[in-house]
């Protein structure tokens, strides 16, 4: 392992730190270049990315140690395909947030807080980008403070009274499950005496605690489960991720919720991995059930909502369902259907939340029953809904296809054929939802006066990113076969 | 790659060619109305040309093959044309020609919509029909029948949406029920959905319970496209709804999209052994009986003529589902050249009735009396279509009935000969009415009134009455030279000399 | 009735925990997985490797620096959330805010206030210099400016402290830690070792404990002037709470 190549991780999450550190300054200076200068440093960061294409050995991973201390001993960033896959969604989808927000932070937010508003963006982005990757429990948990910090900050934002409300409840049932984190953690070191997570896979399986273990795992489990909004924990989801301006909402409803589930899976996978599975079957299969009644609540609820932000929000719970049903396979397929869904479930999310973003910009609609014969309007961004649209449902070719076939195939080869059967059943809810709204976007007349005849679409910098985000999601789709083998790959290897 | 098939990009042709009119579409949008629907019919039209050159060398049982990408190993997107999908093939981009060509003076608003999405679900047909295995299939099919949610509601009345919507419903169950199928199939299958083998050899060793599974899936999934009751609902509904052109190609070949798919499933994925040994072939049978039978009689109390075809079609379908579960050879045969004889009668009766639509206004039958002399080249086509249906000699719908009444002998199943004929029975009960309307009633008839002259006038359009009049010209002379080359005996022995070897 | 249920769910989690702290090793034994694992390095060799006298501070800043990075990543992070929920003052307006409490302070607190703040400010840079080989550091000499402002702030009044800690100071340290500790970690990588790296390879070996320990010292400084300006910024903020851009009336 050697080339400059190995320090790019590290700055990938790094440079948007320091990126947000000198914000404030050159708001005092400039404050008009404060957006630019935020997509800069998230541009640099994706871009540092993708020369590591091809560089992360499929089945292996690139192991980095801060400050050159060997890992138990100092932290360990651990880069395996699918960490690398992540980071670089996480990259790629902030970056179309962050030039999306220009324009519609303008309008929504007052400006002296504008600044805060892209600092916590690009804290909140590299600190996701560091969850991914970080191969050390302790740095798992500075990583998640800082995101959860963040995300409560960002919901608040607009400074409506409802906001903050949102935010307040956000950081209710945050804030104990960050300090759930913090005691799982202190558990697994009281009982190991490392912090390292493949020092802690090492060491799980011969200590005597089994109690200690056991419960520091459903511990973590439990606190990421808020954090993922797994039913039943997700009672702070739909407020926070409506109310939010809507490139929040599209981040954190597409990452910020994945990344946390994804950290169920580095909990079970990396750290207490397959030889501790005795220890952690209940809770997995508590887990489990968990998701699939997510999957069933979460449509469910989403069909009922007639605000259309709600709504999508709703569709995110359900959408978390399908995460953990994918790791809670316990099998290759599913962790590969996880990973690839929280990438196209991210995209396609964010996506939906940029064209409900585009809506209320232009027209402050909320409802969705308002938005009948927007099309008429808003042609760019009614396609680039159903296109978002068609990847939750999983209808190929879309990436949701891909992510929905491993996950149901996931579930068949565990042998769990009823989880199968929700999940399809899910993507029937998903169905129902998103044709009512494509529905009334394109074949219903408006209703007077809410949509004209000539096109108003949203302005460039916010029709740009939907495109680009509902265009990726086709891409994903039919390109998978691009990424497939090498996260099979790493997920064998997990295991 | 299957064995013996060469690598080609042939197959891709006929895919890509509709693009042609989503091409000029994107570039005209609101200028050249006429050039851009030629456009569109010439897109069908190459890529029905793409499909004919094929001929000659799937005659010669040359097999195609092209990867269009390989999600994993074991899993791929790839394109195969064997005598059995190219034969659904050739079907589907000649009705699919035909079709464009009589929508240009049909379809007289939001063209734009319906030309995108009438050439996008041609495409992906044939997409489908040259799917190397299951999971393309269902990409295709899935694609398809999302794009024709456009065609059937196209009208938008309220009955139009109302349609659209149980569309819907019924769409996305099958479609999940399918997606299921594919899943278990693929897992006990050892992770092998192709078409390249005669039944696939990895899934006999699975358990009789998991096999059961998944056939009923993929029945019960396709089922629904090929309106096997009770899963019909949707039909009668979405063809009065949709544009005539558009119930042509429902009927004849997206309901068939259903049936190719049980072909793939009967012969290439279980193969006829396994299907036997499994026993369930005479249950689908006896639902396709019940289908063929209560169809028809559903049919006899429709008023509305498109209503009444649609009906018609559930039952027709279920033939091809019935040929298929003989488990004979010329059952198989029947089955199988139902496919094509059927889409030629029954795209010829929906265009004579979107001619009688556009032209008199007249959608139920009581009103069309005397209509056989306003428009009497369509009356007289829909008429021969008509017959056919029943069986009459010389004709398609003859040719089928005689074979799957041959093929029911071998079987040993006479009581299969009984459905035949009773429904045989029926369709000339429900067919022949109309053609009496038609003719030998007119207005004014009771008082003694003399029929009315024979008015060829409002039949001047050549783009609406060419494909009618070749449609109904082929269901006579495809059942007169039944032999000749390329026509669907041809392909279809070839299949079923195949599957009983 | 949804009390009792809160209230029994709590009481069988606490009940839980605890039985599951009896399960956990008995604390303070020699033998304890945390004892014997990865202490004794940093107990050994910290002095050695690290070049830090103070243990702990070897630990946090330099074995594990990263996670230090993101903990001061936190309170900035703090400070950006208050900053976006109360907003932050406009350029110059601050001059035309009252001063904080209604009643001016006594001639005797004002005194002693003045005198006694650039002690506190000296006892500080103690505290953050001294990191490196005595309790203390960064965090703690930061928290000791930040008090040494909110006292300021209550006698004075915000206009003065305004005046002390203008603008332009505050949001150009703000971020001094983040900055620091980035810098220093570039530098490690530019040195020739990974990022954090304090030990550069391409420095002579002689030279190394003496680079080690600057570099520690300056992330304690760069730490310190942060936290400090953290403070001041978050004091201000809420301290003109009540109406976004206003005076306070």
């Amino acid at each position: 392992m050697s080339g400059a190549y190995r320090h790019f991780p590290i700055l990938m999450v790094t440079i948007p730190f320091f990126g947000a550190a000198l914000l404030p300054f050159l708001a005092y200076l400039r404050r008009k270049a404060v957006p630019w200068a935020s997509a800069f440093f998230l541009a640099i960061s994706g871009g540092l990315g993708t020369f590591l294409v091809g560089k992360i050995p499929p089945g292996g991973h690139l192991s980095y140690p801060l400050g050159g201390w060997e890992p138990p001993y100092g932290i360990e960033l651990r880069v395996d395909f699918s960490g690398y896959f992540l980071m670089m969604a996480v990259a790629g989808i902030s970056l179309a947030a962050v030039i999306y927000s220009r324009r519609y932070i303008e309008k929504e937010v007052e400006g002296g807080r504008i600044t805060a508003y892209y600092v916590l963006f690009l804290l909140m982005s590299a600190s996701m980008m560091g969850f991914v990757i970080t191969g050390d429990v302790f740095n798992l948990f500075v990583m998640m403070e800082i995101l959860s910090i963040s995300s409560y900050a960002l919901v608040a934002v607009t400074g409506n009274r409802n906001a903050v409300r949102a935010a307040f409840k956000y950081l209710l049932m945050g804030a104990p499950s960050s300090i759930m984190v913090l005691l799982g953690v202190g558990l697994l070191y009281s009982v190991t005496g490392t912090l390292n997570m493949a020092d802690l896979a090492a060491r799980v399986g011969d200590t005597g605690y089994r109690e200690v273990l056991i419960a520091s795992y459903a511990i973590l489990v439990l606190a990421f489960m808020v954090k993922a909004a797994v039913f039943p924990l997700h009672l702070w989801l739909p407020d926070a991720h409506s109310i939010a301006p809507s490139p929040i909402s599209a981040m954190l409803s597409g990452l910020v919720v994945a990344v946390s589930a994804f950290a169920v899976a580095r909990i079970t996978f990396s750290v207490f991995t397959v030889h501790a599975w005795g220890l952690v079957g209940t809770t997995l299969e508590a887990l489990a059930v968990a998701g699939a009644a997510a999957v069933l609540f979460g449509g469910i609820m989403a069909i009922y909502q007639k605000d259309f932000k709600m709504m999508i929000a709703y569709s995110t719970i359900s959408h978390m369902g399908y995460v953990v049903l994918g790791i809670t396979a316990l099998n290759p397929e599913g962790i590969t259907g996880a990973v690839y869904h929280i990438l196209d479930h991210g995209i396609a999310k964010a996506c939906l939340f940029m064209c409900a973003g585009n809506f209320i910009y232009r027209k402050g609609f909320r409802k969705i029953e308002q938005l009948k014969g927007a099309w008429r309007e808003m042609p760019w961004t009614c396609f680039a809904f159903s296109l978002a649209a068609w990847s939750i449902i999983g209808l190929p070719p879309s990436a949701g296809f891909i992510s929905k076939w491993y996950l149901v195939y996931g579930s068949v080869r565990a042998g769990k054929v009823p989880y199968a059967v929700v999940l399809l059943v899910g993507s029937i809810l998903a169905a129902v939802y998103c044709f009512r709204v494509v529905y009334y976007m394109f074949f219903q007349p408006a209703k007077e006066g809410d949509w004209g005849e000539r096109l108003s679409e949203a302005p460039a910098s916010m029709s740009v990113p939907t495109w680009a985000l509902s265009l990726a999601t086709l891409f994903f789709g039919v390109f998978s076969y691009l990424f497939l083998d090498s996260l099979l790959k790493a997920a064998a290897q997990l295991l | 790659m299957p064995e013996g098939a060469v690598r080609s990009v042939m197959p891709l042709l006929p895919i890509l060619f509709p693009w042609i009119s989503l091409l000029a579409i994107a570039i005209f949008r609101r200028r050249a109305l006429r050039l851009r629907l030629w456009l569109c019919f010439a897109g069908s039209a190459l890529s029905f040309l793409a499909v004919i050159v094929l001929l000659p060398s799937v005659l010669d049982g040359k097999t195609y093959y092209f990867k269009l990408a390989s999600i994993v190993e074991g899993l791929e997107i790839s394109l195969y044309v064997d005598t059995l999908g190219y034969y659904f093939s050739l079907v589907l981009a000649f009705m699919w020609m035909l079709c464009t060509l009589y929508s240009i003076s049909y379809i007289d608003h939001k063209q734009n919509r319906y030309f995108a999405f009438l050439a996008m679900c041609g495409s992906f047909l044939i997409g489908a029909a040259y799917s190397r295995n299951m999971f393309t299939y269902f990409i295709f099919y899935e694609m398809m029948t999302f794009g024709s949610y456009p065609l059937i509601i196209h009208e938008e009345t309220a009955m139009a949406r109302r349609a659209g919507y149980k569309y819907l419903v019924y769409a996305i169950g099958g479609d999940v029920l399918l997606f299921f199928a594919i899943i278990t199939n693929y897992f006990w299958g050892g992770g092998n959905v192709n078409f390249d083998q005669w039944g696939l050899p990895t899934l006999a060793a699975a358990s009789k319970a998991a096999l059961l599974t998944i056939f009923s899936s993929y029945i019960a999934g396709f089922g629904v496209k090929a309106a096997i009751m009770p899963l019909h609902g949707w039909v009668p509904d979405a063809h009065p709804a949709a544009p005539s052109p558009a119930s042509a190609l429902l009927s004849g070949v997206i309901l068939k999209a259903g049936a190719f798919g049980i072909m793939r499933v009967i012969f290439n994925l279980f193969g006829i052994d396994l299907m036997k040994e499994l026993g369930v072939h005479w249950v689908v049978a006896v639902f396709a009986c019940i289908t063929i039978v209560l169809a028809s009689v559903f049919a006899l109390t429709q008023d509305n003529l498109k209503r009444r075809l649609a009906y018609s079609s559930i039952g027709q379908v279920s033939y091809i589902i019935l040929g298929l579960t003989m488990v004979s050879r010329d059952g198989t045969l029947g089955g199988i050249m139902q496919l094509a004889h059927h889409a030629l009668m029954k795209a010829c009766l929906f265009l004579c009735a979107g001619v009688i639509l556009v032209r008199t206004g007249k959608k139920n039958i009581s009103d069309m009396k005397g209509v056989g002399y306003q428009l009497p080249v369509s009356m007289i086509c829909f008429s021969v279509c008509a017959l056919a249906m029943v069986g009459t000699p010389p004709s398609v719908g003859f040719i089928t009935k005689w074979m799957l009444g041959s093929g029911a002998m071998e079987a040993g199943l006479p009581v299969y000969v009984v459905v035949l004929l009773v429904s045989s029975l029926l369709n000339a009960a429900y067919f022949l009415p109309i053609i009496y309307v038609a003719f030998f009633r007119w207005e004014g008839d009771e008082e003694g009134h003399h029929h009315p002259a024979l008015d060829f006038n409002s039949e001047r359009d050549p783009l609406m009455m060419v494909p009618v009049v070749i449609l109904a010209l082929l269901v006579v002379v495809v059942g007169i030279w039944v032999t000749v080359p390329g026509f669907p005996l041809s392909l279809a022995s070839r299949v079923a000399d195949l599957v009983f070897p | 009735m949804k009390r009792l249920v809160s209230l029994l769910f709590i009481g069988a989690l606490a009940l839980l925990l605890l039985y599951v702290v009896s399960k956990m090793p008995p604390m303070g034994e020699p033998t304890n997985p945390t004892m014997t694992h990865v202490v004794p390095r940093y107990l050994e060799k910290s002095e050695g490797e690290a070049h830090a006298r103070n243990v702990v501070t070897g630990v946090i800043i330099n074995y594990r620096g990263f996670d230090t990075l993101g903990e001061v990543t936190v309170i900035y992070c703090a400070l950006a959330a208050v900053l976006a929920v109360l907003g932050r003052e406009k350029r110059g307006r601050i001059r035309d805010y009252v001063e904080l409490s209604g009643i001016p302070s006594s001639v005797i607190v004002r005194t002693m206030v003045a005198l006694v703040v650039p002690f506190i400010v000296l006892f500080s840079l103690y505290v953050i210099l001294h990191g490196e080989m005595s309790p203390g550091g960064g965090f703690q000499g930061g928290a000791v400016i930040g008090a040494s402002m909110i006292i300021f702030t209550t006698v004075f009044g915000l206009h003065l402290s305004s005046v002390k800690v203008p603008l332009k100071v505050r949001a150009a340290l703000e971020g001094s830690a983040v900055i620091t500790f980035f810098l220093v970690g570039i530098a490690g990588i530019l040195g020739g070792g990974n990022f954090l790296a304090y030990a550069w390879p391409r420095v002579s070996q002689s030279l190394q404990p003496a680079l080690v320990t600057w570099l520690t010292v300056l992330v304690e400084v760069g730490i310190g002037l942060g936290g400090a300006m953290v403070f001041v910024s978050i004091l201000f903020a809420m301290v003109r709470e009540e109406g976004a851009d206003e005076p306070l009336a």
